[in-house]
């Protein structure tokens, strides 16, 4: 299903986003779905630089520059404020980045799907601490380079969709800037449901990946298709449904372009594609039985 | 007690509020780099002897619009359906998509289009219509593609053809269960409909003087293919039994049943000789075989016709050809053939069969038919001036439609073009721009030139029509390793089915192969690349993290310069590589 | 209406009377009866508002900031550690100019673990740019949430209203609860405008130069200047509608006084026994209780103790590497006195021990007789000389 791709657009450009970063359009797109009745909370991250200092705005939807590891709780209030309000056509909607959501905000994200408020928060996650110079995050993956894990680093990857799928959200997916049509059906349909909704977004970071600008949308592309990053929902917490059928390229090809893996052996190569093909295996497991 | 009477002008200055847009920063100044769309050619539509925007016309399929699509062949064809069935499809072998996983069933698609599309006639261009005459002798594909594409430009064309019907080798070489008649005589209504006239049973140099049509019109194009079969020069060749295969395919055209006996030769390897073979199948013949003196890699019939001649028990007797036919109470019994071996590649570039001494052998058939070449019946061009070569052939002026006598221009088989379909419908396109710019004083070197597709050597008639609108760089193909093809999904090719199972084929002169099912076409259609062809697919205009990207209405998508930071993920992304990233650092 | 009620659930008909539509909290001891009556009356429908259960108290005064910019009248309620870990959203409150009240239950800071009554959570946090308020009882307590509520909105300041834990939440006092209607009369409806107006979109609180943030701040301390009339209007107001007032300060006996105590919250009450004991014991004593912290009541001070020749100041806290807090606050607000009180500090009731109205008498007296000032405050235990 195609969601129209109108032109109106509710972030502007002029913003300070690095050229190809993978945040802004992941922003752009989501604020195009949701349209002007949105209320945005935005993090210290690199949204916070992207979105421009005072008394400059990218948006063109209201915004709250809130604390660095409070994006959901802020949403909570603002999207029980808009019920008290009587207001709740209107979707709040919080980004932050993969520190923000993995590390610091994790505990108040639970907390937040625990009360199921309603919100939509879109997770930009570029696997590093990108906006304060590259240092790792749990979201960054195994053996990477980093500037604060300059010899690989040793944890792997957090699972974070299984996190979110023990939250019972009522609706919870994967989403990429490759795929720019799955994305945006996913927001719309985020958008007709009540309760936490979660999308996690692969944001690639030229500047952190050390990759050239221009292979930003490549890469995600190359992350979906090789099953590193796969598509897929999951409601309720249970019924997983993959959105698109990932081909399944060698992993070698996401790892080649980019110079944070530069220093990757043979071994590490084969280690990760040895775990992307058991997460895909385990995935696809998950959707057996389910509709859809 | 008063109420709170805070507002929104009170509270602004206490923390920053920002509404000033970021429009103010042109961060188009990052970067002298720019995207540019340019739309480029497809290797298929470059291998294509006609020049058919495929690409093109798969972009508007892919959307439904089958009648656009339809359109977009017939600016370049006017025999898609035609072409769709018996076109040697040059363009799958060079599809990009063969890389990837199989190349696109082209030729299925083209005869999707136009089963399927709804044709708007174009007439002669009113008004300024030109008021020059041109004739075209003989109705062959050549001719009927120079008529096509002369009207289009608008000339008043005159047809003369020797035969009851028009088509030439269409209508009279090609066997119904390969191309329906049906189908042919409703692309010529559509080329009638245009304003064209069609004299039929008029033999040229016995009917009418070619110095007469000569001065009823400012230009001639002369494309009588070549029906004249060769002899096979054989010892026993004029017994009856012993058939010249155009006149055998002529005959079941025009609804003349030949008998044919139990037992069936046919010498030769091309297309002719395929034809009549399944013919003489579908005509009771029970052992029929074909006797080719090189091997199966040398025959000039294309493959598939040559997998069809098998599963319809036909043999293939290769590396052998015959010495004499043997007759028995004045009728053929067999057949003396000789062993071949392959020798070096002689004058033609392929290998020289060479009999193997010693190697005779008998074959008992009662029914001969010669199918070894054809060479056109072109005499009448001498009273001109015009020479033929030491084929038969209608010489011309190297490179040209063009003969030696001004006024008089020459392709197709008669004029030793390329002996199929496609080529002698590229021919009579050359002859329709050759006279076209004769009569337009235009220098048909630079017009080829700015036309070509590609390397070459076929060229866009549409856009010798339309030179200013220069919506494609006709010279720039898209090799596969430019294409963006991550997120192609693997899919099986489609190939169009048969009707019936090939028992029953040959029990009845149906059209074997059907065309193929809205899904499978649907999914066919999907798996082209639209190589060079903006599809409109949103696809930059969506990942543009600058919002630099704007919709162009019909001109597609256009860059915001002041805002445009020069990355290139919209060009690296593209699908068909119609991006290109220009400007300085 | 009159009942006996325990301070938190004191403080807990305040919030129902205010009519907030809001609540963020998150449990700790001493402050959970405020949150589980509010669950009561927001089940049975009495609150009128949404309880957010959140995952802890920073999560709880973020959801209450943004709520509140969003445009509805919010609430929290914590104590101690759960004060310490809103630390940083204090200062979020504060600089997002936005009028939540909190109720903060003292109670000492860990480490050592333990759970008395102790202001050093409370005082600790006195440079977050709250207002400050601190109550002797629960019928205080009561009131100053509601008039807490009148004085934030008009400020577009947050305010602390500090109850003793223990002392003042368990304990059950005979309150009178105000109607509904004079509680409207006094406090109107919340009517400040969103900071999120869809059909006027702005980025509100991104980032600014150091000189546009030196700006900010000094508006907002300019600000918390002006709220010294608010509050006294407030004050003012409350007392004709409802009949109590509690000032800035409350000084008791000062103005023949020799020796003036000064405390603040329960303690109060101990120290108002004490100095009745000590007149009628001949001593010229007085008491100066402390109701706010934020903004400093410099001028009334001064006022009041310009011509006391000795002041004893009593902190239930203490600031490692100086001295009781209150006792800091009021040295630097007597400084500019041309004639300064010599100030004895003492230290007393750390995490809830034990302070009697005859260690308070001690400590008078003590004061009374020093002859110079200390550097450093006094510890004082039950039953050891000091």
């Amino acid at each position: 299903m195609v969601t129209e791709a109108t032109e109106k657009e509710y972030m502007r450009p002029g913003h300070m986003a690095c050229p190809g970063c993978g945040e802004a359009t992941v922003i752009r797109l989501v604020l195009k779905v949701l349209g002007e009745k949105t209320i945005v909370v935005i993090l210290p991250s690199c949204v916070g630089v992207i979105s421009a200092t005072y008394p400059h705005s990218t948006f063109a939807v209201p915004c709250f520059h809130s604390a660095f590891e409070i994006a959901a709780p802020t949403a909570s209030g603002i999207a029980n404020a808009l019920k008290i309000q009587g207001r709740e056509d209107v979707t709040a909607l919080a980004f932050a980045g993969d520190g923000g959501t993995f590390d610091i905000g994790l505990q108040s994200l639970s907390g937040a799907a625990d009360r199921n408020d309603n919100f939509i928060y879109v997770c930009l996650d570029n696997e590093a601490y990108m906006n304060t110079g590259i240092q790792s995050s749990s979201s960054t993956p195994q053996n990477t380079w980093t500037m604060t894990t300059p010899g690989g680093r040793r944890g792997r990857k957090k699972k974070f969709m299984q996190i979110i799928a023990a939250h019972r959200m009522p609706y919870a997916a994967t989403a990429s800037i490759g795929h720019p049509q799955d994305l945006m059906e996913k927001v719309r349909k985020a958008k007709e449901i009540k309760g936490t909704k979660f999308i996690h977004t692969l944001c690639p970071c030229p500047t952190g990946w050390r990759m050239p600008e221009h292979l930003s949308a490549v890469s995600a592309q190359l992350a979906v298709e090789s099953r590193l990053f796969p598509l897929y929902e999951i409601i309720d917490g249970k019924d997983y449904r993959i959105t698109h059928r990932s081909k399944g390229l060698p992993v070698s090809e996401y790892l080649k372009i980019q110079g944070r893996f530069r220093h990757f052996t043979p071994d590490d190569t084969a280690l990760l594609q040895r775990e992307v093909d058991e997460d895909w295996e385990q995935l696809l497991g998950m959707t057996k039985g389910c509709r859809g | 007690m008063s109420r709170s009477e805070i507002t929104i002008q009170d509270i602004e200055p206490l923390i920053p509020f920002s509404r000033a847009s970021t429009e103010s920063f042109l961060t188009g100044r990052w970067s002298g780099r720019k995207p540019a769309w340019v739309e480029k050619t497809s290797p298929c539509r470059e291998a294509c002897p006609v020049g058919n925007d495929i690409a093109r016309a798969f972009s508007y399929a892919s959307k439904g619009l089958i009648d656009e699509a339809l359109r977009v062949y017939r600016e370049e064809n006017p025999l898609p359906g035609v072409c769709g069935r018996v076109c040697y499809h040059p363009c799958e072998g060079e599809c990009n998509r063969r890389h990837f996983d199989e190349a696109i069933n082209i030729r299925g698609f083209e005869r999707f289009l136009a089963d399927k599309g709804r044709v708007a006639v174009e007439g002669r261009v009113p008004g300024g219509a030109r008021r020059e005459e041109v004739a075209v002798i003989g109705s062959g594909p050549a001719g009927l593609s120079a008529a096509f594409h002369l009207a289009r430009r608008g000339y008043g064309v005159t047809i003369f053809e020797a035969l009851p019907e028009p088509g030439g080798m269409l209508m009279y070489g090609i066997p119904e269960y390969r191309l329906p008649k049906a189908v042919l005589r409703r692309e010529i209504g559509y080329i009638r409909r245009m304003g064209v006239e069609i004299r039929t049973g008029v033999r040229v140099g016995r009917d009418a003087s070619l110095a007469d049509i000569r001065k009823a019109h400012r230009a001639v194009f002369a494309a009588v293919g070549a029906h004249a079969g060769k002899r096979l020069a054989l010892e026993g060749e004029e017994l009856s039994c012993v058939m010249e295969g155009i006149m055998f395919l002529r005959s079941m055209a025009q609804g003349e049943r030949t008998e044919v006996g139990r037992r069936v030769a046919v010498i030769g390897g091309g297309n002719t000789a395929v034809d009549c073979a399944r013919t003489a199948r579908r005509l009771g013949g029970e052992e029929v075989r074909i006797v080719y003196r090189r091997s199966r890699a040398e025959m000039p019939a294309l493959a598939e016709d040559v997998a069809s001649v098998e599963r319809e028990g036909i043999f293939l007797d290769l590396l052998a050809a015959p010495r004499r036919v043997i007759s028995r109470n004045g009728r053929v019994s067999g057949i003396e053939c000789i062993r071949m071996e392959l020798g070096p590649p002689d004058a033609s570039g392929r290998p020289e069969p060479l009999p193997v001494r010693g190697s005779e052998f008998i074959v008992p058939v009662d029914t001969v038919i010669a199918a070894v070449g054809q060479t056109p019946e072109a005499d009448f061009v001498r009273e001109s001036g015009v020479r033929l070569d030491g084929r038969g052939m209608i010489e011309r002026l190297p490179g040209t439609a063009a003969t030696a006598i001004e006024g008089l221009f020459a392709g197709g088989d008669g004029a030793g073009a390329r002996a199929f379909v496609a080529d002698a419908i590229a021919s009579g396109k050359m002859g329709a721009m050759a006279i076209a710019c004769f009569l337009e004083g235009k220098d048909w070197r630079k017009e080829l030139e700015s036309h070509r597709i590609g390397k070459g050597p076929s060229f866009s008639f549409h856009h010798f029509m339309h030179p200013g609108e220069d919506r494609v760089d006709l010279k720039h193909v898209v090799p596969y390793e430019s294409l963006n093809t991550t997120c192609v999904p693997y899919a099986d090719r489609s190939d169009n089915p048969p009707r019936m199972r090939p028992e029953r084929g040959i029990e009845t002169f149906k059209e074997v192969s059907a065309g193929l099912s809205p899904g499978l076409m649907e999914a066919e259609i999907s798996r082209c690349f639209k190589c060079g062809t903006c599809t409109r697919c949103d696809l930059c205009f969506l990942l543009c993290p600058d919002i630099s990207i704007g919709k162009a209405g019909n001109r597609g998508y256009e860059v915001k310069v002041d805002y445009c930071k020069g990355c290139g993920m919209c060009a690296s992304a593209c699908p068909g590589q119609v991006i290109e990233m220009g400007g300085g650092r | 209406m009159r009942q006996l009620l325990a301070g938190n659930y004191a403080v807990a008909e305040a919030v129902r009377l205010a009519r907030v539509q809001l609540v963020a909290a998150y449990p700790i001891t001493p402050q959970t009866p405020i949150y589980e009556r509010l669950s009561d009356m927001e089940n049975d429908g009495t609150l009128g508002g949404i309880m957010m259960r959140t995952e802890s108290e920073h999560s709880a005064m973020a959801a209450c900031i943004s709520a509140s910019l969003t445009g509805v009248r919010t609430f929290t309620a914590t104590a101690s550690q759960g004060l310490a870990l809103m630390h940083e959203m204090l200062h979020f409150a504060s600089g997002n100019r936005v009028p939540v009240v909190m109720c903060n239950v003292n109670r000492v800071v860990a480490v050592p673990w333990a759970f008395g009554s102790d202001q050093s959570d409370s005082l600790s946090q006195r440079d977050t740019g709250w207002l400050q308020f601190y109550c002797e009882d629960a019928q205080e307590a009561l009131d100053t949430v509601i008039q807490a509520y009148r004085i934030a909105e008009q400020a577009l300041l947050p305010v602390m209203v500090a109850i003793d834990g223990f002392f003042t939440s368990h304990f059950i006092e005979p309150i009178e609860i105000p109607d509904q209607a004079s509680v409207d009369a006094f406090l109107p409806r919340f009517a400040i405008p969103t900071r999120f107006d869809i059909e006027d979109p702005a980025y509100v609180s991104n980032v600014v130069n150091p000189e546009q943030y030196m700006g900010y701040r000094q508006r907002s301390f300019a600000d918390m200047e002006g709220t010294r009339p608010i509050i006294e209007k407030a004050n003012e107001e409350y007392r004709e509608l409802l009949g109590r007032g509690y000032g800035v300060i409350e000084a008791v006996h000062t103005d023949d006084a020799e020796i003036v105590l000064v405390t603040s919250g329960a303690m109060t009450s101990t120290a108002r026994v004490a100095i009745e004991a000590l007149r009628a014991g001949g001593v010229h004593a007085g008491l100066l209780k402390m109701k706010a912290l934020r903004p400093f009541p410099t001028g009334e001070v001064q006022e009041v103790l310009k011509h006391v020749p000795r002041v004893a100041v009593l902190d239930r806290n203490i600031s490692l590497g100086k001295e009781g807090i209150w006792c800091q606050e009021l040295k630097a607000a007597l400084y500019p006195l041309p004639r300064r009180p010599l100030i004895t500090g003492y230290i007393a009731g750390i995490c809830g021990a034990d302070v009697s109205p005859d260690m308070i008498e001690q400590m008078v007296m003590r004061a009374l007789g020093a002859r110079e000032a200390e550097a450093l405050p006094t510890w004082v235990r039950r039953g050891e000389t000091w």
